[in-house]
């Protein structure tokens, strides 16, 4: 008992971060990883799988932040301005402030499915089988998914740059 | 392109799946091919782009409701909950309803509590259930994030009981202040406009309890738990509200 809830508190950090960097806003992902803590304990007895519990913590975070999606989608609820897209604050004197700012932009503007599978990649270091097997996908489309997130992200904040440059003109 | 190093060798390179020789191997290629070596370069940039915006938060101290001793304690306890309840469903049934509160009460004297849930859950329903527009904050057509919402703030796992048998339908729910935590207040209404209140917050370990208190026209009937209190407050007759008290707080009980 006390095993699996220790190995379960060493993911809380990296889901939180996962769930922050997906929702952009720090109560809402709080939210969601209670949820999830909440639901793995409750199961432990039934669901818990053989292996390491980090893809099961995963899957399970996902599927709650899907849900919560199209439920939000059915029925937008209103967030107040300063919650909207909330950046982690950068210090001024860091170098490419304005290369971080334009990819959390075109972060947001990725579909669900490149977004998600990027971030588990780049973001939480799986590896491509471990990261497969949350989004329960083939390796082959995870590895295509986090192709086009790529040239998307690239398109996306290059785009921005042209369009300022020729404003400046 | 090196017949050794395909397209797929690059991406997973900057995707961080290779290791030792491969990665070695991919290293020297890319110094003999500056153009692949400039790409590989604009994505390791955006690898670190996504970590500079992300990476602090996990970092950052863990709040206290994620953490799994904490939630693995309140899922025991509402377990051992639903076990009390389900034998105190019993003998409440054998020793009639009247006794059990009565006993309870003066056996152990221990009402205070509850007394602080009754006299919170009456105030909140004197100012919220003359409102008109603003009687709640988010309203019965976003259940589902209603009680995601008050569940998350308030500690407990909660849901809004139906009630529609006895004519009453969910307004909607806020979130209120209660002794050191959040409370959470359910509104229902009737086809005549009358409303009650369901006030609901986490439960602490102590004697469980069940009691009814009046003031003026209006009625509370409270119960207190290891895992849930909730308190029904409306100017309905005293054994209506029994009734439909009774109802949600087998709902609420079941819910857990």
């Amino acid at each position: 008992m006390s095993e699996f809830l220790d190995e379960i508190e060493e993911c809380v950090a990296p889901l939180r971060r996962y769930a922050r960097s997906l929702t952009r806003n720090a109560d809402h992902a709080d939210d969601l990883v209670q949820d999830c803590l909440e639901r793995a304990i409750r199961k432990q007895a039934l669901w818990r799988p053989q292996g390491p519990l980090r893809a099961w913590l995963f899957r399970m975070l996902l599927n709650i932040y899907r849900n919560d999606l199209r439920s939000r989608r059915r029925r937008p609820i209103t967030v107040p301005v300063d919650q909207v897209s909330e950046l982690p604050q950068v210090a001024p004197a860091q170098p490419g402030r304005m290369l971080l700012a334009e990819t959390a932009r075109a972060l947001d503007l990725l579909p669900e499915e490149q977004r998600t599978a990027l971030l588990l990649v780049v973001l939480e270091g799986l590896s491509y089988a471990e990261a497969a097997e949350v989004l329960s996908i083939p390796p082959g489309t995870l590895m295509s998914r986090i192709g086009r997130a790529r040239a998307a992200l690239k398109q996306l904040t290059e785009s921005r740059g042209e369009t300022r440059l020729r404003t400046v003109k | 392109m090196s017949e050794l190093i395909s397209e797929s060798d690059l991406a997973a390179y900057v995707n961080g799946q290779l290791d030792g020789d491969r990665r070695k191997a991919v290293e020297e290629f890319l110094a003999t091919d500056p153009a692949r070596a400039a790409e590989v370069e604009a994505q390791l940039k955006q690898n670190e782009a996504i970590r500079a915006l992300f990476g602090a938060v996990a970092e950052e101290p863990i709040p206290a409701r994620l953490q799994p001793l904490r939630i693995a304690r309140a899922v025991r306890q509402r377990r051992q909950r639903q076990i009390y309840t389900a034998a105190a469903a019993s003998v409440v049934l054998a020793f009639g309803i009247m006794f059990g509160w009565l006993g309870n009460r003066y056996l152990t004297g221990q009402d205070d509590a509850g007394d602080a849930l009754a006299n919170a859950a009456l105030s909140a329903h004197q100012v919220f259930a003359a409102e008109g527009r603003h009687a709640v904050e988010v309203a019965a057509n976003e259940e589902d994030h209603l009680v995601t919402w008050l569940s998350n703030r308030v500690g407990t796992q909660l849901m809004a009981p139906d009630l529609t048998t006895h004519g009453f339908t969910l307004v909607g729910g806020r979130l209120l202040p209660f002794e050191q935590g959040s409370a959470a207040q359910l509104m229902y209404e009737n086809a005549d406009g009358q409303r009650l209140t369901l006030y609901i917050t986490a439960g602490a370990p102590g004697t469980p309890e069940v009691d009814y208190a009046s003031a003026g026209a209006l009625h509370t009937y409270y119960w207190t738990s290891d895992a849930i209190d909730c308190a029904m407050v409306s100017d309905l007759p005293a054994e209506t509200i029994r009734t439909i008290a009774t109802s949600a707080w087998r709902q609420l009980v079941a819910a857990i």
